[in-house]
């Protein structure tokens, strides 16, 4: 299943009957939702007798919508869960092996934290690192795994008085993507997008040095020079991966994604980086399930990481890496 | 004392300028050195090659004599440049020539020798045209610092002259997918 048009039939023919056979599920996990925040409503006869009593005696009565409080939350967790689990192991599921048969879901599991940082686009300290709904498998001669990821810094900034804040920076949120790439290379080439900032060439220079990444690549498609620059640990070898003919399917790639991008080569592997700035494939319970445009934003993105193997021709296998 | 600062400031911007310069020189030497030591190495496949196909492409037996004389010639280190450089395009289009006639032997191209083997050239085909594209980079910026001010003082003082860019033949400019060459 590659296009939007036969994405609709899918979506009429198979996703929408398993949507409603979902919706009892969906409608427990919404009603557990309201049952908890309205459980929260039992405060309010507790605060305004310890209001009218003036008894602070009265707030050990508090311990009663507490209690059930925490219940309602922790019961409607459980449901939602449930709801969510469902959810992913039938319509995700369904939806990856109806784009590639050869492609393997597995909801709770995600790239791991050591294969994130050999990608080493993102050098940012990682104090939180989460992801999931990791998809793997083999199309054509490419083998592949991706999943969500989220990766965050904790800083800190301590004001004129003294005063220490902590705030937290999100460094990477999306998808990442790893796979096998076509020849075999032993440096590390990093295509990261453009910043923009040259001036007299100093820029340039200056992001060599503090980048840290190797010599920077000047590279001879103009289009791909105004999206990206290129540094690596070898001039010619950068050019050997970067072929004419690559970096026009990183351009066209970058316009089909229409957001920034990052890739590495590192390893004979490539890692790729997409920014989306939400979770996918989760369901959301306040509203109906069946609906198709949340579902056909999940395509949109499920086809435009699968499709990169064949995008960037992964799957030509001329030169001596053959499987 | 301030002048003596500035004299010190003005000193390292003129030591950095030139390095820059001198830098870029040898950038432009050493990958010209390293589309040589790749040109090598398709030299050395040549031979394994054509003893390989040769078996069995009987209608091509010219074109592989020829190839080995070819070959022959363009190792020989005495031979001018601009000879050398033609040796270079006959054995190239000769060897196109014999990749693309490959198609009519499928007997060949079952074989697992020549698999690897083609493989191979591939591969080196593309080292060449990466170092070739180094090269060629790495004069735009030596020309670059020979051409712009500041480092052109310098340039002239030293009398660096700008080099040329290697032309890409016309073949490897159209950019040959592999798909058309070797359709299967």
């Amino acid at each position: 299943m590659k296009s939007p048009e036969e994405f609709d039939n899918y979506y009429k023919s198979t996703l929408v009957p398993l949507l409603e056979s979902l919706e009892p599920d969906r409608k427990k996990s919404e009603a557990a939702f309201w049952t908890a925040i309205v459980s929260l409503a039992l405060f309010i006869p507790v605060i305004l007798l310890f209001v009218a009593l003036e008894n602070p005696w009265v707030l050990i009565l508090l311990i009663f919508p507490l209690y059930f409080s925490i219940k309602k939350f922790s019961d409607h967790n459980k449901i939602k869960t449930e709801y969510v689990s469902k959810f992913k192991q039938t319509v995700i599921a369904g939806m990856i092996k109806a784009i590639n048969d050869q492609l393997n879901y597995f909801p709770q599991s995600r790239i791991e934290m050591n294969e994130y940082t050999e990608g080493d686009l993102f050098r940012s300290r990682i104090d939180e690192y989460n992801g999931g709904d990791l998809v793997e498998g083999k199309l054509g001669a490419t083998s592949l795994r991706f999943s969500e990821v989220i990766h965050r810094e904790r800083r800190e900034t301590v004001d004129s008085r003294g005063n220490r804040r902590t705030y937290w920076v999100t460094i990477f949120r999306g998808i990442f993507f790893i796979a096998d790439f076509n020849k075999n290379f032993n440096g590390r080439t990093f295509v990261l997008p453009e910043s923009g900032f040259d001036f007299l060439g100093i820029g340039k220079l200056m992001a060599q040095w503090f980048e840290g990444r190797g010599e920077e690549v000047k590279l001879e498609n103009p289009t791909f020079e105004k999206y990206f620059k290129a540094f690596s640990s070898d001039q010619i070898e950068s050019r050997y991966i970067l072929s004419t003919s690559m970096m026009e399917r990183l351009v066209e790639l970058r316009e089909k994604a229409n957001r920034n991008i990052y890739l590495s080569f590192i390893d004979s592997k490539v890692f790729i980086a997409l920014p989306v700035n939400r979770n996918l494939f989760e369901p959301n319970e306040l509203s109906t399930g069946v609906n198709e445009t949340y579902l056909k934003e999940y395509f949109y993105y499920l086809q435009l990481i699968t499709g990169m193997v064949e995008d960037l021709n992964l799957n030509m296998r001329i030169w001596s890496k053959h499987t | 004392m301030v002048l003596i600062i500035i004299v010190l400031i003005v000193g390292v911007i003129l030591i950095v300028l030139y390095n820059s310069l001198i830098r870029r020189k040898n950038a432009v030497a050493n990958a010209y050195g390293a589309i040589d030591a790749m040109l090598k190495k398709r030299y050395d496949l040549i031979p394994n090659l054509v003893e390989t196909v040769k078996q069995y492409m009987n209608y091509e037996r010219d074109t592989l004599t020829k190839i080995t004389e070819l070959r022959t010639k363009a190792i020989n280190p005495n031979i001018p440049p601009e000879e050398k450089i033609q040796l270079e395009n006959q054995i190239n289009s000769a060897m196109r020539n014999i990749m693309v006639q490959v198609e009519n032997y499928p007997d060949l191209k079952a074989n697992q020798n020549f698999l690897q083997l083609q493989a191979s050239w591939n591969e080196i085909e593309e080292q060449i045209s990466a170092a070739r594209r180094a090269y060629n980079a790495a004069v735009t910026d030596y020309n670059n610092a020979v051409q712009q001010f500041p480092t052109n003082i310098f340039a002239g003082m030293m009398n660096f002259q700008p080099k040329t860019v290697l032309e890409i033949p016309e073949e490897e400019r159209k950019n040959i997918s592999a798909k058309d060459l070797f359709k299967s």
